[in-house]
């Protein structure tokens, strides 16, 4: 172990195997018991893969996605949409006029008829 | 097919095998990985049984990890002794107080009782000497001189350069002398 180029470790060397000398064997009861668990630790089921937990599931999906930079815009998209779908916006002058615009026709009608006496398509009777 | 138990397989490519389902596979790292993790918690926690619930909780880790171990360069060893070391940071801060070595009475193949008694005074000054140290001195000296650990080995256990862990080393052991030549006498340290 120790080499005894130093005349320290010569001089602690006999300290140190004095205690080794006197350190207990390892019992044969300790060594049975050791094998035991051993034994036990071989007869169980293989570990169960992890449970694949939400943040797990939640990482895969925004990878699918295309990563981190995609899911922003994406996320972004539908918060505008939905700040559309629930602000109710008012529209820029042109294009609300085109919206409310009267689609009736109004178109001249002249009385072909006009003067006409009609007396003579009532009868005498 | 049963794994050769001498065979050359890399403690990594063990566990590789253990993870397919080859038993001996557990057998065989535990025989090359369980003294040295069970030593490197007795040395930081100087109780048996404590050292044994950690070394125990490091296998099961190691056995429970072995069907995702990537092969990053990481060594079994060096993973294993990780954790050794941050389960015995985990014990010590909930129960910080520690005794004295739990060394348990003599047996046959242990030292003569007065060869004994005189490693006890030994090992037991290193622990009270070793808990004076500032705790990455204490680390690193520990990791290098009683579980025998390499410096590239401690410097990734402790997430530090090899330079750093040579300098916390020689920084330790300097401060190691000091405080044990002041018990000098009394642990018939001129001896060896």
């Amino acid at each position: 172990m120790a080499d005894h180029d130093d005349p320290l470790d010569a001089e602690l060397d006999v300290f140190f195997n004095a205690a080794k000398r006197l350190a207990p064997r390892p019992s044969e009861d300790l060594q049975a018991r050791i094998l035991m668990e051993a034994t036990r630790a071989q007869q169980r089921p293989a570990p169960k893969p992890a449970r694949v937990s939400v943040f797990e599931m939640l990482k895969d999906f925004v990878a699918d996605l295309g990563g981190a930079p995609a899911t922003a815009g994406l996320a972004t998209a539908a918060l505008v949409g939905a700040y559309i779908g629930f602000s109710a916006p008012e529209w820029p002058e042109p294009m609300s006029s085109w919206i409310n615009a009267d689609t009736s026709l109004d178109a001249d009608f002249t009385d072909p008829f006009a003067g006409l006496d009609y007396s003579f398509l009532e009868s005498d009777t | 097919m049963p794994i050769d138990p001498t065979t050359q397989m890399s403690d990594n490519a063990l566990l590789v095998a253990f993870a397919k389902g080859h038993a001996d596979a557990a057998r065989l790292l535990s025989e090359r990985l369980l003294p040295k993790a069970y030593a490197q918690a007795f040395f930081r926690l100087r109780n048996q049984a404590d050292a044994e619930d950690i070394a125990q909780e490091a296998f099961i880790r190691l056995w429970r990890m072995a069907p995702n171990w990537a092969e990053d360069g990481t060594k079994v060893s060096t993973w294993l002794y990780k954790v050794v070391q941050n389960l015995c940071y985990d014990r010590l801060r909930r129960k910080p107080s520690t005794s004295l070595a739990d060394i348990g009475e003599p047996e046959d193949s242990k030292p003569a009782a007065a060869e004994m008694l005189q490693d006890q005074t030994r090992a037991n000054a290193l622990y009270r000497a070793l808990a004076e140290l500032p705790d990455r001195q204490r680390d690193a000296v520990s990791m290098r001189h009683l579980d025998g650990m390499s410096n590239p080995e401690i410097a990734e256990i402790m997430e530090l350069s090899v330079e750093a862990v040579e300098s916390l080393i020689s920084r330790g052991k300097r401060k190691l002398s000091d405080i044990l030549q002041s018990h000098k006498s009394e642990l018939g340290y001129a001896n060896g």
